[in-house]
C-alpha cells in the first residue's frame, strides 16, 4: 500500500516538474513591440489600477494570447522589461522619461499610446470642495502658476528654475487638506529626502493655499486612493490620475489640471547599458540623498510597532486565556467564553494583512489617528488571539494538583490561579512569548499597505528612487534576517538560564 | 472521645451513569484516626475528597462541626482552611520556596501576618525536621522531605482534622517510614485523621478505627483488631490475603 502512495507522489512530482519546464520554455517565447500594432499577444506590464492597466486589460485574453502583469509601482515594471520577463511598458510619459533617462537600455516609442487628462479625485457628495478645488485650479490655469509649476519639474531649460513659493500672507484658517499620493511617480510625486514633491504636490499645494487650507500628504499604493479618500482618510486624491469613466462611478474629479500621454517602452537593443559598479550601486542605494535614513526611519517603526503590538497583545491574550481556562475548569464565564471563543476564530481565520485594512480603512475611516497607532491597534489585536492560546496552554499545562492544593488550604479559584497557577505558567510561556514577538517583527512587513513607512516599504521607497530592485530589497532582507537572529539567540540563552534556575 | 466532628449522612456519588459510592454513613469525633482501606478503585479517594469538597456529592449530607458544607451557598474556603489535606503526590508549590508555600495561605487568607505566619512556618519546620531547608525549593528535595513539608504546610492552617489521600504511595520504599513515624506522632498529639492507605501496618498500629471500602461503600469496619484478626466478609478475607 505505502508503495503505492510512494509510486503515485512521484508520479505527480515528475508530471508537476514536466508542466513547469514546459511552462517556461513558453514563458521564454518574447515579442518584439515597435509600435501600438504589434501589442496584439505581447506580454505588456503595467502599474495596478493606473489607465495604463485599464487601456492594456483591454488587450487582455484575446485570440492572439496578450497577457498583462500588474506591479505595484512603475519601476518594478521596468525593471521587469529590462530582465525580458515582459515585451513592453504603458506607462503615463513623464514618469516612463524619468524612468528611462535613469534605467538606460529603454526607449519609448515615437507614437503617443493615448492622450489622457489628469484630475484631481473628490470623494462623492463632497460638492462644497469640488467646486471650491474647481475655482482654485482654473484661477492657478489662468495666473500661470499651473505653467509655472510643470516647467520646474520638466523641460530641460526650465527644470529647476522656477519652484512654486507660497504667496506671501497666506493663512491656513480653513484646516488641513488630507492629500492621498502614491509617491513613486516621478516627476508628478515622488520622494526627495523623505519629502514628497512633484508638479502633483506642488500644484495641490498652490490649491491649498488658495483655499486657505495647509496641506498634508498621505503616501500609499495606488489602488489605495480612491479607497481613501471615498472613507474619508483623504479629502483629495492627487496621484497624476486619469479622468476615466470606470473611475467616475466611484469618485468625482475636479477639471483636469494637466494633458499627459500614455506611452510604450520597450528595450533599447542598440545601447548596451553602462554597467555600475557594485560601489557606485551601494553608494546610490544607501548614501546618495542619505537615502539610508528610509532605512532607518522604517527599522524604528517597524520596532516600535511589534514591540507595542507584543505588550498590548499580551495583555489581551492573557485575559482572554483567563476566561477560557476559567470556563473549561468551572463551567462559569459563559457567555465572555463565548465572545472570546469568536474572537479567536476570527483572528486565526482570517489573514492579517486583511485585519490590517479592515482596520485602516473600516474601523478608523473617520477618526483621526496615526498610521503606527493604528498598525500597533491592529496588530495588538491579531497577536491578542495566539498570545491567548500560549497562555491558555501554558495553564493547563500545570498539573491539576496545584489548583486542588491551593483550594484545599481555602484559598478561593481566583486567589489560587493568582497566587499559584498563573506564576507557573507565565515562566513556562516566556520563550514562547519571545517567540511570538519574532513572528511579529516580520509579519509588520505588510503595514506599507496602509502607506506606513516600516523597514519594507523603506527599502521599496530606495527601490522607486534608484531603478535597483536587488540592493535595497537584498539590505531589507539582511536586517531583518539580524534582527530575528539576534532576538532567536537571545531567547534561547534566556530559555537556558530559566532552565537552569529552575533545576 | 465524644464530640462529632464530621458525620457523613446517606451519601451517594456517581459520574454520569456510573456510581462510585453509595449511601455511605459515618460519623468521626474528635481526636480519631480513621483509617480506610480498600482495593484499587473502590472508591476510597474519591470518598476523602468529598470530605472537603474538591468532589461535589451526588446526594446525602456531610457535616463538618454541624454544618452542611454540601449545601448550596455555603463558604467553603472558610471550611476548607479548617479541614488540611495531605496527596499523594505532595503538590507543592514549586515556584515558592518552602517557607512560602508554608506562609502563602495563612497569610493571604488574613488568618496571620507574615510576619506571625514565618514563626510558625519556623516552628512547623523543626518539628517535620527539616528546619534547614526553609529557603530551598521543592524540587531540591526528596519525595519523603517533600511530603513533610506538605504535611508541615496543611498543618500551618491549625486544622481541626488533616485527611491524608494515600500519602507515602508515591514514595520510594525507603522514605515510607519517616512519612508515616511524622502522621504517628500527630496522631499521638490528638490530630484528628482520616487515612486512605496501603500501609497495613500504619492502619493497625495508629488507627483507632478501620474502615473496608469495597463496592461503592463501607464494606466492613471496626477496630483494626477486629478486621486485620476476625475479618467477617469473603472480601475482606481475599483482600487481606493478598496485601499482608
Amino acid at each position: 500500500m505505502r508503495k503505492k502512495i510512494t509510486l503515485l507522489l512521484a508520479g505527480v512530482m515528475t508530471a508537476a516538474l514536466l508542466a513547469a519546464c514546459g511552462g517556461k520554455t513558453a514563458d521564454s517565447q518574447t515579442k518584439t513591440v515597435e509600435s501600438i500594432d504589434d501589442l496584439e499577444g505581447a506580454k505588456i506590464g503595467v502599474q495596478l489600477g493606473t489607465t495604463g492597466d485599464i487601456y492594456a486589460s483591454d488587450y487582455e485574453g484575446d485570440e492572439a494570447g496578450t497577457t498583462v502583469e500588474r506591479y505595484n509601482k512603475v519601476t518594478d515594471a521596468m525593471q521587469a522589461l529590462k530582465q525580458g520577463k515582459i515585451d513592453c511598458v504603458i506607462a503615463d510619459e513623464q514618469p516612463a522619461i524619468a524612468s528611462v533617462e535613469k534605467e538606460g537600455g529603454l526607449l519609448i516609442l515615437d507614437d503617443p499610446f493615448a492622450l489622457e487628462d489628469y484630475a484631481i479625485c473628490i470623494a462623492k457628495g463632497n460638492d462644497e470642495l469640488l467646486s471650491q478645488v474647481n475655482t482654485a485650479v482654473e484661477e492657478l490655469k489662468a495666473d500661470g502658476t499651473l505653467d509655472q509649476i510643470i516647467d520646474n519639474y520638466i523641460g530641460d531649460d526650465t527644470k529647476g528654475t522656477c519652484p512654486y513659493v507660497t504667496p506671501e500672507g497666506t493663512t491656513y484658517e480653513n484646516g488641513t487638506l488630507v492629500v492621498a499620493t502614491n509617491a513613486t511617480f516621478q516627476p508628478y510625486e515622488y520622494y526627495v529626502d523623505g519629502e514628497v514633491v512633484g508638479i502633483d504636490m506642488d500644484m495641490i499645494k498652490a490649491v491649498g493655499d488658495k483655499l486657505g487650507m495647509d496641506v498634508q500628504i498621505e503616501d500609499m499604493e495606488f489602488d489605495a486612493i480612491i479607497n481613501a479618500v471615498n472613507s474619508g482618510k483623504a479629502d483629495v486624491g492627487v496621484a497624476g490620475m486619469t479622468m476615466t469613466e470606470e473611475r467616475a462611478k466611484s469618485i468625482n474629479f475636479s477639471t483636469s489640471y494637466i494633458t499627459s500621454k500614455q506611452v510604450i517602452v520597450v528595450r533599447d537593443s542598440s545601447v548596451t547599458v553602462e554597467k555600475q559598479t557594485f560601489i557606485d550601486k551601494l553608494k546610490s542605494n544607501f548614501i546618495d540623498e542619505q537615502r539610508y535614513a528610509y532605512l532607518l526611519k522604517g527599522l524604528r517603526n517597524t520596532l516600535v510597532i511589534a514591540l507595542c503590538a507584543v505588550i498590548i497583545g499580551v495583555i489581551i491574550g492573557f485575559l482572554v486565556a483567563i476566561v477560557r481556562v476559567t470556563y473549561d475548569k468551572t463551567g462559569n464565564w459563559a457567555i465572555l467564553n463565548a465572545i472570546c471563543k469568536l474572537y479567536l476564530t476570527i483572528i486565526r481565520g482570517t489573514p492579517m494583512m486583511v485585519q490590517l485594512l479592515i482596520i485602516f480603512y473600516v474601523v478608523f475611516k473617520s477618526v483621526s489617528i496615526s498610521k503606527v497607532a493604528v498598525a500597533i491597534i491592529a496588530f495588538a489585536i491579531n497577536s491578542g488571539a495566539y498570545v491567548a492560546e500560549i497562555m491558555r496552554g501554558g495553564i493547563m499545562s500545570i498539573d491539576d494538583g496545584q489548583m486542588e492544593a491551593g483550594r484545599s488550604l481555602g484559598l478561593s479559584y481566583g486567589e489560587t490561579m493568582k497566587s499559584i497557577i498563573l506564576p507557573q505558567a507565565i515562566k513556562n510561556v516566556l520563550p514562547a512569548l519571545a517567540n511570538e514577538f519574532i513572528q511579529l517583527v516580520k509579519e509588520t512587513s505588510i503595514c506599507g499597505y496602509i502607506g506606513l513607512i516600516d523597514l519594507t516599504r523603506g527599502g521599496d521607497i530606495i527601490r522607486s528612487q534608484t531603478y535597483e530592485a536587488l540592493i535595497p530589497l537584498l539590505a531589507v532582507a539582511i536586517i531583518y534576517l539580524i534582527i530575528v537572529q539576534a532576538l532567536t539567540v537571545l531567547v534561547g540563552k534566556w530559555e537556558k538560564s530559566l532552565r537552569k534556575a529552575e533545576a | 472521645m465524644s464530640e462529632v466532628l464530621i458525620k457523613v449522612d446517606n451519601l451517594s456519588k456517581a459520574y454520569g451513569d456510573n456510581l462510585v459510592l453509595s449511601n455511605v454513613n459515618m460519623t468521626i469525633e474528635k481526636g480519631e484516626v480513621i483509617a480506610i482501606i480498600g482495593p484499587s478503585g473502590c472508591g476510597k479517594s474519591t470518598f476523602i475528597r468529598t470530605l472537603n469538597q474538591l468532589e461535589n456529592v451526588t446526594g446525602g449530607n456531610i457535616y463538618v462541626d454541624g454544618e452542611d458544607i454540601t449545601a448550596k451557598g455555603v463558604d467553603i474556603n472558610k471550611i476548607r482552611s479548617r479541614v488540611g489535606m495531605v496527596f499523594q503526590h505532595f503538590n507543592l508549590f514549586p515556584h515558592l520556596s518552602i517557607k512560602q508555600n508554608l506562609t502563602l495561605a495563612p497569610v493571604k487568607l488574613g488568618l496571620m501576618s507574615q510576619k506571625e505566619a514565618d514563626e510558625k512556618a519556623k516552628e512547623l519546620l523543626a518539628r517535620v525536621g527539616l528546619a534547614d531547608k526553609e529557603n530551598a525549593y521543592p524540587d531540591n528535595l526528596s519525595g519523603g522531605q517533600k511530603q513533610r513539608i506538605a504535611i508541615a504546610r496543611t498543618l500551618a492552617m491549625n486544622p481541626e482534622v488533616i485527611l491524608f489521600d494515600e500519602p507515602t504511595s508515591a514514595l520510594d520504599p525507603e522514605m515510607v517510614g519517616e512519612v508515616l513515624g511524622l502522621m504517628k506522632e500527630l496522631a499521638d498529639d490528638g490530630m484528628t485523621m482520616v487515612v486512605v492507605t496501603h500501609e497495613m501496618g500504619f492502619a493497625r498500629e495508629v488507627a483507632d478505627r478501620v474502615m473496608f471500602f469495597d463496592e461503592k461503600g463501607i464494606k466492613e469496619e471496626g477496630t483494626p483488631e477486629d478486621i486485620f484478626d476476625y475479618p467477617q466478609s469473603q472480601r475482606l478475607k481475599d483482600f487481606l490475603s493478598k496485601v499482608l
